[in-house]
């Protein structure tokens, strides 16, 4: 293999892991900063100025506790449940494209760790493994609320990994490809998958919320009736790997949503900047900032539903996603075959 | 490259043999989770991607997770009697496994029998297919080969194929469903 491009994808991978992990870091305090101003409080502020310096101290904080593995646990798979989490939450950044090409001395560097052409397909598989770290993770504990939480888990993800799949059959039948790269490609300039796909999106967001356990959805961690979920039994950097598990969800989930109906790293006028005499380089720097614009306001609409919508009832959330949701799928479905037949295209 | 391919058949033999003797359900059904991993590793291996992924989509992602989901529902003490009702005989294999070991024995055979009875090098179809440029060399588009084909060549094979999943389908939710009356 060719060893440029060995160092080329280390380095690229290096970056997008460093990226991803910092942004998750940074979406704890973010969290906890919104909570405060949309509950007329301060949040952390004492960590540093403005308290930037608390995922720091949280993460100190996590490592240097004691740690205790309940003495009926399974062993092995109580320290399996925290690890596949996190790297299930870690391997959807590889297909994602962050940007165009850039020119480093006549080298030309894709900004996507692999295109495979079965982008999407890959994204839905680490989704439906993405639920292991918790089924795991909670049976292990030897626990009856860890397997009240981990049963939970299971059926939430499988009754809205429909929907999700659902709602994505409409939008490949828009774009004719399972490619994210050639996905993005599509949809140059203000061209975005969200003015064909309104419906699909409403369905492909809901289910990401489903899917990555956060409010209205996170039945699994509700601690009214289960304690802390499925990760009661669990203390010390195991439990933050969990907590941190869904942030790093959270980061790739927003940067799907984006890639698939927001564009990726299109921005409106890109093509005027190329005619006004731009560089590629700087119009692929200008994209990736507008991927990550895109991306920090999915992240902050999660955290911002999570403080403001109330949590389902379990029946409810079952109902929801079965009675409501996959019927919309379909019929989402149906439209769009129906509108692409009238079109002809 | 060669080495990985047998890193990954390394792993699922290993670990396909530790879910037909282990005793404990639990790591036996993890342990499949690995197998079916493995697998499509061997499948990328064969230029088959997406078949891949739809295995990990539909076993990984499916078809073990109702198993665990099973095992999780399933009486813990339960578990633990028939693991204790066990625990007296020998250790991996017990008399009453004879009949699987025999099955597995006899589908061994017939597979070693086609092993050697065939001539791997002077296959006709194959020299047939390479002449003709019938081959796959990893830079088509899979997803597209597979639907087109899906959808022409076998379409009889594959509408019988929903048919019958259908039919499973009412069938598990008849079968489920709850009774009121009588």
């Amino acid at each position: 293999m060719d060893i440029a491009l060995l160092i080329e994808k280390v380095i690229l991978i290096s970056v997008v892991l460093g990226i991803s992990l910092v942004t998750a870091m940074y979406t704890t305090l973010a969290e906890r900063k919104i909570a405060g101003f949309l509950q007329d409080r301060y949040g952390p502020n004492r960590a540093g100025p403005f308290g930037i310096l608390q995922p720091l101290a949280d993460g100190v904080k996590l490592f240097t506790k004691e740690e205790i593995i309940p003495r009926e646990a399974n062993r092995f798979l109580f320290v399996l449940g925290p690890s596949l989490a996190m790297l299930m939450a870690c391997v959807g950044t590889a297909v994602i494209p962050w940007g165009e090409e850039l020119e480093i001395g006549g080298r030309t560097v894709s900004l996507q760790i692999a295109d495979v052409n079965i982008g999407i397909l890959y994204i839905f598989g680490v989704v439906a493994l993405g639920v292991y770290g918790i089924m795991i993770g909670g049976w292990a504990s030897n626990n009856k609320y860890s397997l009240l939480s981990a049963i939970r888990a299971a059926s939430q993800n499988i009754s809205y990994e429909i929907s999700l799949g659902l709602s994505l059959i409409a939008l490949l039948m828009v774009t004719g490809t399972l490619s994210l790269g050639e996905i993005v490609e599509q949809q140059r300039g203000f061209n975005w998958n969200i003015w064909y796909q309104p419906l699909g999106f409403i369905l492909f967001l809901t289910c990401s919320f489903a899917e990555t356990n956060r409010n209205p959805f996170d039945l699994v961690e509700c601690e009214t009736e289960l304690v802390g979920g499925y990760h009661t039994e669990y203390s010390s950097m195991k439990l933050g790997f969990f907590l941190f598990a869904e942030y790093i969800n959270i980061f790739v989930a927003s940067a799907v949503m984006s890639t698939l109906y927001f564009g990726g790293y299109n921005f409106p006028g890109m093509d005027a900047l190329a005619q006004a005499g731009v560089s590629q380089n700087w119009i692929t720097l200008i994209g990736v900032g507008a991927m990550f614009v895109k991306v920090l306001l999915f992240i902050f609409f999660f955290i911002w539903v999570r403080w403001t919508v109330p949590r389902f009832r379990y029946d409810q959330l079952m109902k929801l996603g079965w009675n409501i949701m996959i019927p919309l799928a379909i019929a989402n479905i149906v439209i769009t075959g129906v509108v692409i037949w009238l079109t002809g295209n | 490259m060669t080495a990985i391919f047998y890193i990954l058949a390394g792993i699922m033999l290993a670990a396909a043999c530790y879910v037909a003797v282990s005793r404990d359900i639990a790591r036996a059904v993890f342990c499949f989770f690995g197998v079916l991993f493995a697998m499509a590793g061997l499948y990328i291996f064969a230029l088959a991607d997406f078949v891949a992924v739809t295995q990990i989509l539909v076993y990984a992602g499916g078809v073990v997770v109702l198993m665990i989901f099973a095992l999780m529902l399933t009486d813990k003490q339960l578990l633990e009697n028939i693991r204790r009702g066990e625990s007296s005989g020998p250790r991996l294999f017990r008399a009453r496994a004879l009949p699987s070991i025999l099955l597995a024995l006899a589908v061994f055979a017939v597979l070693l029998q086609v092993i050697t009875a065939v001539d791997w090098g002077n296959m006709a179809w194959r020299h047939e297919a390479v002449a003709a440029g019938n081959r796959i060399t990893g830079h088509e588009n899979m997803v597209e080969n597979v639907g087109v084909n899906l959808m022409t060549r076998y379409l009889l094979p594959f509408e019988v194929i929903s048919v019958f999943l259908l039919a499973a389908l009412i069938g598990a939710a008849y079968l489920a469903r709850g009774r009121t009356n009588n």
